[in-house]
């Protein structure tokens, strides 16, 4: 009997443990440190001979040797990363028709760029109302367009954001058009201009989630971003939203002043009735991209806010519930469900965007010129999606083709290449490496530490990611 | 002796991803 290794696997040390990482696949598992040099010694292809090294090298007796060998042999095997006499586990193919990832495809409107604060990482970059914003009925027209273009995976979601959305003297009116097309709708706001009536009002939408701007537990920390006296306002409203039976979540946006605020905005959102929460690292893109905010705003290093979640997170189930559909839970999803990406998904209907004036961009990362794809003022959303180079152009981005560091990378279909609209605003080049890449790539190895601690981290969610892949397998 | 001989995370199932436009997303799994 002879084995080999599908490909050489990277690997990682801390204290007495491994992180393994099989780059192609991708598959990736923890062991103490002692399971990563018996890999080393699969080069030897007997496993007769594999195991008489292990039993000299860790003085084991030759029956505990093979058990040890027997466990890691099978392990590899079944997960396709070790040939058994020329025998593989193939991974086989089919095209089911839903998110991998648990998030809805969505349509972002930005309804008006006017907005009542003027936030120093703002990446739509708002503040005063544009000369050609859309009507009404222009707004009305791209929600009846969008339910009906032939999409596979239609857009369920339609996210209405601005400026500040409430700025709109129809907000509620276009809430209501949206909800009746049957799309879950959601409202990004900082929740400063909701009257009581409107409250009532927005009461009656049952497919309703409202995206709240809380970025901190006390006036100094949200203030800071949002402008003087806003915390009283948005924290008032949110109470009152919550004990009208609507569905709040809460976007807290983290830099280096307020990331040791993050329990304790969890727990005010939680006694304020909140049900949802998430945690957002500050981003290059818009006003986040100025020399200005950087010298007020520092981004946290991806590590330490990944760790920090964690470490909030870990004992208490309530703040995991909460959390369940946040970027961080997204995150440990994708690397604990081993999800194979080869793009970020740009190109696709995953999350397009339209601005005020009514020019559509691939996502709210890419709303800048070089991306604009064209006008649902005065143009077909389904001409643009059909006929786009630019979008024919982002579609072909491919993490094997993107560049040589990315292809090479051990932990590319875990990345694939990460924010290719924050990399271009920064580097101008949509093809480079990420200008995080470093940080990135360490990132994803810290999450896979977090895992090694706590592999049960939002386990309900991969087991949904799986029940949802085994029920396509089987249809 | 064998404590120190530990699988902590027996890691993911493989899933693979591909976008691919209008169809929205393509998926292959193997195991």
């Amino acid at each position: 009997m002879s084995i080999f290794l599908t490909e050489k696997p990277s690997m990682y040390f801390r204290n007495d443990n491994a992180v393994i990482i099989f780059p192609s696949k991708p598959y990736w598992f923890s062991a103490t440190k002692e399971m990563a040099d018996i890999i080393n010694f699969f080069h030897l292809t007997d496993p007769g001979k594999i195991i008489s090294k292990i039993s000299d090298n860790f003085l084991l007796s030759q029956e505990d040797a093979k058990e040890i060998y027997s466990e890691i042999e099978s392990l590899l095997y079944s997960s396709g990363v070790l040939k058994i006499d020329e025998k593989i586990i193939e991974i086989d193919s089919y095209t089911p028709n839903f998110q991998v990832t648990d998030v809805e495809n969505v349509l972002v409107i930005a309804a008006t760029q006017q907005c009542n604060m003027s936030c120093p990482m703002c990446y739509a970059m708002a503040k005063n109302k544009l000369s050609n914003e859309m009507t009404t009925d222009e707004i009305k027209n791209i929600v009846d367009q969008v339910s009906k273009m032939p999409w596979q995976n239609n857009i369920s979601r339609i996210a209405l954001t601005g400026g500040e959305f409430f700025m709109r003297s129809d907000a509620i009116d276009i809430i209501e058009y949206v909800h009746t097309h049957n799309f879950y709708v959601q409202v990004n706001t900082n929740a400063t201009l909701l009257t009581n009536n409107q409250i009532k009002k927005l009461a009656s939408f049952e497919k309703l989630n409202m995206s709240i701007s809380l970025d901190g537990s006390i006036p100094s920390t949200h203030d800071f971003i949002r402008g003087k006296g806003s915390f009283e306002v948005t924290t008032k409203n949110i109470k009152s939203l919550c004990e009208h039976g609507i569905s709040v979540a809460i976007n807290m946006f983290i830099h280096a002043g307020n990331i040791d605020d993050i329990e304790k905005t969890l727990e005010l959102s939680d006694s304020l009735g909140v049900k949802g929460f998430n945690c957002l690292n500050m981003m290059n893109v818009g006003r986040g991209n100025l020399k200005k905010t950087k010298k007020i705003l520092t981004a946290v290093p991806l590590n330490e806010f990944y760790h920090k979640i964690f470490s909030i997170i870990k004992y208490n189930e309530k703040f995991q519930k909460m959390m369940i559909n946040s970027t961080f839970a997204n995150q440990i999803m994708g690397i604990s469900g081993g999800v194979k990406s080869y793009s970020c998904g740009i190109g696709t209907n995953r999350a397009i965007y339209v601005k005020a004036d009514g020019t559509l961009y691939p996502c709210a990362d890419t709303a800048i010129q070089n991306f604009c794809l064209g006008n649902l003022k005065t143009e077909k959303l389904q001409d643009i999606w059909e006929n786009s180079k630019i979008l024919k152009n982002l579609r072909s981005l491919n993490i094997d083709t993107l560049n040589h560091k990315c292809a090479t990378c051990d932990v590319r279909y875990l990345c694939a290449g990460n924010c290719r609209g924050e990399n271009f605003q920064t580097t101008k080049n949509i093809k480079s490496p990420h200008f995080k890449c470093d940080e990135i790539h360490d990132s994803i190895i810290e999450l896979m530490w977090i895992l090694t601690e706590e592999p049960d981290l939002f386990k309900s969610k991969v087991d949904n990611l799986y029940s949802k892949i085994n029920y396509a397998y089987s249809v | 002796m064998k404590s120190r001989f530990i699988i902590l995370n027996r890691g993911n199932k493989v899933v693979i991803v591909l976008t691919k436009e209008s169809q929205g997303v393509m998926y292959y799994r193997g195991q």
